[in-house]
């Protein structure tokens, strides 16, 4: 079918509404993705299709083994840095989860994972056909992953089923609240059972220090479009040595006419995943973002400036644990949800007065609560937000200490 | 130095200076290094361009 010429145009010169260059943008899960130069470059260098398989295939058929560019070298510099045996790039973190729950698990088994866990976590364990086992979380303010309560839910699971759990999952930083749970605990209750240990570091490698060993992970998990200064879509699993055979095992299928086999691809990988551009961006960055974990502590002194400032809002109240140590930040706005009650563009208008001042990432229409991220702005950036909130709550006549 | 060489020079410089716009944002208050760094992006690419007119054979008014 021929699609007339004006019906195509809407497709030309695709331009994003808010610019990174003209606004500063908190939205929760965009600051970690932000791109590097390097990755800029990238892009150009490889968008066409292919681009990354001009020496492809190399001596073995996958892309984990070309040399130039050079993924091969870079999937082994990424477990390292993560202190881990083995990296692949996935097309996202969920894929990863999706990954881990499949190999290691048989229909009917039970995955145990924290109460905050994201949506995909539990789509993966079921499309890898297992059931979910929750650890519960506390309530407010602080919202806290009761994390020793996981060997209880293992013995749970034990008791009901007569089995161990496949896998239990943590997420190191929930997207809710950027609470930073303490891996080890966790990594040490599954060594003690002998159940694998995934860690789903989606907001956190890539920004902040991450060592799968310290904590005995057996699988970490992570999102390149979130937390590496990648393109989306990437996602990376990382695995020990110990689950190396069992997750990334050879396909055996062989063709019934033909004979074909493909024993050199990895089965749960379906041969080669991501390649292009969003590879290319992960990997240009890479450097950068090995040199930017090792200044998470001023990430972190940044947001809890941001905290404290907004908090002078009377009724303004950050929720999570205390004090921050994440830039993900969540927080309880009454106030702006009073004004909201009268104000014309009713829980627009704090979006709109954020516009105006060329600050955008919250979400449109919440002024109860909201969340915000302010990784990677610089002390200018972060004061010109606290700047603005203070302004926009004296405007309207809130009480600001 | 080809035709293409000089075009990858003027996006390379074009993508430093996005940086800088992304670092500042939205006031734009640019220290002396941003100034300098602006300066030289700039006199980069107007030596890129005169040089992509001979090379490909503009004719120049």
């Amino acid at each position: 079918m021929k699609i007339p010429r004006k019906r195509l145009d809407k497709y030309r010169n695709l331009k994003r509404d808010f610019s990174e260059e003209d606004h500063v943008n908190l939205q929760p899960i965009q600051r970690g993705g932000v791109l590097s130069e390097e990755a800029m470059r990238a892009i150009i260098e490889f968008g066409d299709g292919y681009s990354t398989c001009d020496w492809c295939p190399p001596k073995s058929a996958r892309l984990d083994m070309i040399e130039r560019p050079p993924i091969k070298d870079f999937y082994v510099d990424l477990a390292e840095f993560l202190g881990m045996d083995t990296a692949r790039v996935v097309t996202r973190c969920r894929e990863a989860k999706f990954i881990a729950f499949r190999m290691l698990g048989q229909p009917g088994d039970c995955v145990v994972v924290d109460g905050l866990a994201h949506y995909s976590t539990y789509i993966a364990a079921e499309l890898a056909g297992l059931r979910v086992k929750e650890v519960p979380v506390g309530g407010a303010p602080q919202y806290k992953v009761d994390l020793d309560a996981y060997a209880a839910k293992i013995e749970e699971v034990k008791s009901e089923t007569g089995r161990l759990p496949a896998a239990v999952l943590l997420t190191h930083v929930d997207y809710q609240y950027g609470n930073v749970n303490a891996a080890e605990v966790v990594g040490r209750i599954a060594q003690d059972y002998g159940v694998p240990f995934v860690l789903n570091c989606a907001y956190s490698a890539g920004v902040m220090p991450v060592d799968g060993r310290k904590v005995h992970a057996d699988v970490i998990t992570g999102s390149g479009h979130k937390s590496w200064a990648a393109s989306a879509p990437t996602g990376i699993l990382a695995l020990a040595k110990s689950l190396e055979e069992k997750l990334l095992s050879r396909p055996s299928v062989q063709g019934d006419l033909t004979g074909r086999r493909f024993v050199s691809k990895e089965l749960a990988l379906l041969g080669c995943t991501v390649m292009g551009a969003p590879l290319l961006t992960l990997i240009a960055s890479f450097p950068t973002v090995v040199e930017r974990v090792e200044r998470w502590d001023e990430e972190v002194e940044k947001t809890r400036f941001l905290v404290g400032e907004l908090e002078r809002i009377q009724g303004v109240k950050q929720i999570g644990e205390r004090p921050k140590r994440h830039t993900l930040t969540h927080f309880e706005t009454e106030p702006f949800f009073r004004v909201s009650q009268s104000h014309k563009r009713k829980g627009y208008f704090l979006y709109d007065e954020l516009a105006a001042r060329k600050i955008v990432g919250i979400q449109p229409g919440l002024t109860k609560h909201f969340k915000l991220n302010t990784y990677g702005l610089t002390w200018d950036q972060v004061r010109y937000v606290a700047g603005a909130f203070l302004e926009i709550a004296e405007k309207y006549g809130l009480e600001v200490s | 130095m080809g035709l293409s060489e000089s075009v990858d020079g003027i996006i390379s410089e074009m993508l430093a200076l996005r940086q800088i716009l992304r670092r500042t944002a939205p006031l734009h208050r640019f220290s002396e290094a941003d100034l300098k760094m602006i300066e030289e992006a700039a006199e980069s690419c107007e030596a890129l361009l005169k040089r992509i007119r001979e090379e490909a054979g503009v004719h120049q008014p």
